[in-house]
């Protein structure tokens, strides 16, 4: 709780001082018209709102999180890290006069692929990963199954491909004012409960978080001791993404950028991965795997290879936004998905 | 048809491909010499990645080849061809301008296309090319309802053209091309479709038929004012009630022309946002 309000309270009122002073740096959106979305009206809204989330949520963690644990340092980590992509790119963009202008999709494929693989191999070797037991570690959990699918040394690919799933997923769905930051709320939520059910010993156990199967045939339980600090920093992404909305709700007076949607997917990735509950992320983040699956969908399968449009529009909202729902009345309904999706994680957690 | 087409992009996709695609795009973006152009389009032509013949057809309009007009018909109806070449190929004859009967066949056939961009198009590309006629609304009015609906357009049920985009081409069309009462009910049906945008191109047909055709005007005019004005979300200004408004509004002064009504439907494929930005 503290650590929300902390971050709310900071995002509230450092955002009219930063919106004014990212203005004066010419860091705002230049857009290109397209799929739409009248994005010619955006035009000159401050980006970078995401660096701005960023520092509160990392201030907020260090006042309430015990900053020397592994599990903070990592998602802390993977969020900055992020965050400097984004930020290039959003400097890039803004310098280089239009939204087409910044870094290629090879460049941030490769800077979330490095990422991933580092993850990868920090939670598969014994020596860095903040998991204890090996199996656990090597292992993807699925709602339906007490025991996870051992992978061994396929998680590191596994992880590598998520890392980049989770981060562009967030930036994909953030096309509208206020799309992104609510997903991404609900998202926190349910990895923050995550985090303090599967580092709690009595609930662990009790709802067959992590648990795995021994060489000796027994079924035993691991908790992941220090885990529930993660609880402290999604509540932190919790408030500044409230506190953000406050501004991004449409019609916005900042946009997250690429600092923050790149940031925020690739530290709830590192969480989803720290926590094994990968699966959860997707189920969790309905709406931001339907927004990534249909620009897939829509560029790799439709135009790239068959030549034809397979939806109107792609990403998903701009399908809905193309057929003539108003801007706000998509944003609306897509939180009601992003909100059923929260709800139907949760309801994984007595299904194992 | 779509499988061989996907074969055919995939083995397409190698260096040499991608060479010819950014020869193609440089060529239209900066190319002004009709002997260079020429030159290379045999070899673009005839590439097997979609996007070069593309970047190809686009360049035969650009630089107006009339040897090759033919070809754009020929892409038009090539049911191999990607849907985007397809679609563009309507585009473009709409835009070359020339209208012939080869054109007017191909158009008809490509309102049967598998693909709905391709029928859309060619019903737009139709509404601004052709002449009003009754064999050319005929054949709109076959395409938008079901072959065992009574064919008089009364009935929403009969409507049996499935994607909004191509049902509010229809409507333009026959706004444009109209002359019967066949089409005026038609377009009646499409006044009272579900989709606003389509209720909307609609409105401008009823208008644009009764601006050509004053035995229509007042019961146009009746319509109009029947025509659903609530939009699902659409714009905080409701611009398509107030365009209704003012429809009305020019029809109660007499001061209908037909082509400034041209100019008043709204291109669907570049977004219906633009609604504020078209002409009044």
């Amino acid at each position: 709780m503290w650590a929300a309000g902390t971050a709310f309270a900071l995002v509230l009122l450092l955002a009219p001082r930063f919106k004014k002073r990212v203005r004066r740096w010419g860091l705002v959106d230049k857009p290109k018209p397209h799929g739409g979305l009248n994005v010619l009206t955006k035009a000159g809204v401050p980006l970078m709102g995401g660096a701005l989330i960023l520092f509160s949520v990392a201030a907020a963690a260090f006042v309430w999180c015990r900053v020397t644990s592994s599990y903070v340092l990592i998602a802390t980590g993977a969020g900055v890290y992020f965050a400097v992509v984004g930020a290039f790119d959003d400097i890039v963009k803004a310098r280089g006069g239009h939204s087409d202008a910044g870094l290629s999709r090879g460049t941030k494929y490769v800077a979330q692929i490095v990422f991933g693989l580092a993850l990868g191999l920090l939670l598969f070797l014994p020596q860095t990963s903040p998991i204890r037991e090996r199996v656990v570690a090597g292992s993807l959990y699925l709602p339906f199954s007490r025991t996870g699918l051992c992978l061994g040394l396929g998680i590191v690919p596994f992880v590598i491909f998520f890392i980049v799933f989770a981060s562009n997923a967030v930036n994909l769905t953030d096309g509208m004012d206020g799309l992104a930051i609510v997903p991404v709320i609900f998202v926190a939520i349910v990895l923050g409960l995550f985090a303090y059910l599967s580092s709690n010993v009595n609930y662990s156990e009790y709802l067959h978080l992590n648990s795995y199967v021994a060489p000796d045939g027994i079924l035993k339980y691991h908790t992941l001791r220090g885990a529930g600090e993660l609880t402290v920093l999604c509540a932190a992404v919790v408030g500044s993404g409230t506190a953000f909305l406050w501004h991004n709700a449409h019609p916005a007076s900042i946009f997250m950028g690429d600092t923050g949607s790149l940031a925020l997917g690739g530290m709830l990735g590192a969480i989803a991965v720290l926590l094994r509950q990968e699966a959860i992320f997707f189920i969790a983040g309905g709406l931001l795997v339907a927004e990534l699956g249909s620009s897939f969908i829509q560029d790799y399968i439709g135009l790239r290879l068959l030549g034809r449009r397979i939806l109107p529009r792609a990403p998903l909202h701009l399908t809905l936004l193309h057929h003539g729902t108003g801007e706000g009345k998509v944003t609306v309904r897509l939180w009601i998905v992003a909100a059923m999706c929260a709800l139907a994680a949760l309801a994984t957690l007595r299904l194992r | 048809m779509l499988l061989k087409g996907f074969l055919r992009q995939i083995l397409s996709l190698g260096a040499a491909s991608k060479g010819r695609l950014q020869l193609a795009m440089s060529l239209l973006q900066s190319s002004n010499s009709p002997a260079d152009i020429r030159r290379h389009l045999p070899e673009l032509l005839s590439s097997g990645n979609w996007q070069v013949r593309n970047a190809a057809i686009k360049l035969v309009a650009k630089i107006r080849d009339e040897d090759r007009f033919d070809l754009l018909i020929e892409k038009l109806l090539d049911r191999n061809e990607a849907g985007i070449v397809r679609r563009n190929a309507a585009e473009l004859l709409h835009k070359w301008g020339r209208y012939t009967p080869e054109v007017e066949r191909a158009l008809c056939q490509a309102l049967s296309d598998g693909y709905w961009e391709v029928r859309a198009e060619a019903a737009r590309s139709l509404a601004s090319l052709a002449e009003p006629g009754r064999a050319i609304e005929r054949k709109l009015v076959k395409r938008l309802h079901d072959p065992d609906g009574n064919g008089r357009g009364d009935a929403l049920r009969t409507v049996r053209e499935r994607n909004f985009e191509v049902r509010a081409g229809l409507a333009e069309a026959l706004g444009a091309l109209g002359t019967t009462e066949d089409a005026f009910a038609a377009i009646k049906t499409l006044a009272a479709d579900a989709q606003w945008l389509v209720r909307y191109q609609a409105a401008i047909a009823l208008a644009h038929f009764a601006s050509r055709l004053p035995d229509f005007f007042d019961r146009a005019r009746e319509a109009l004012q029947d025509v659903d004005h609530l939009s699902s979300g659409a714009l905080p200004i409701f611009v398509f009630s107030q365009r209704i408004g003012r429809l009305l509004d020019d029809m109660g002064r007499g001061t209908l022309d037909p082509a400034v009504l041209k100019h008043r439907y709204i291109h669907l494929k570049h977004g219906w946002h633009r609604i504020d930005e078209v002409r009044w």
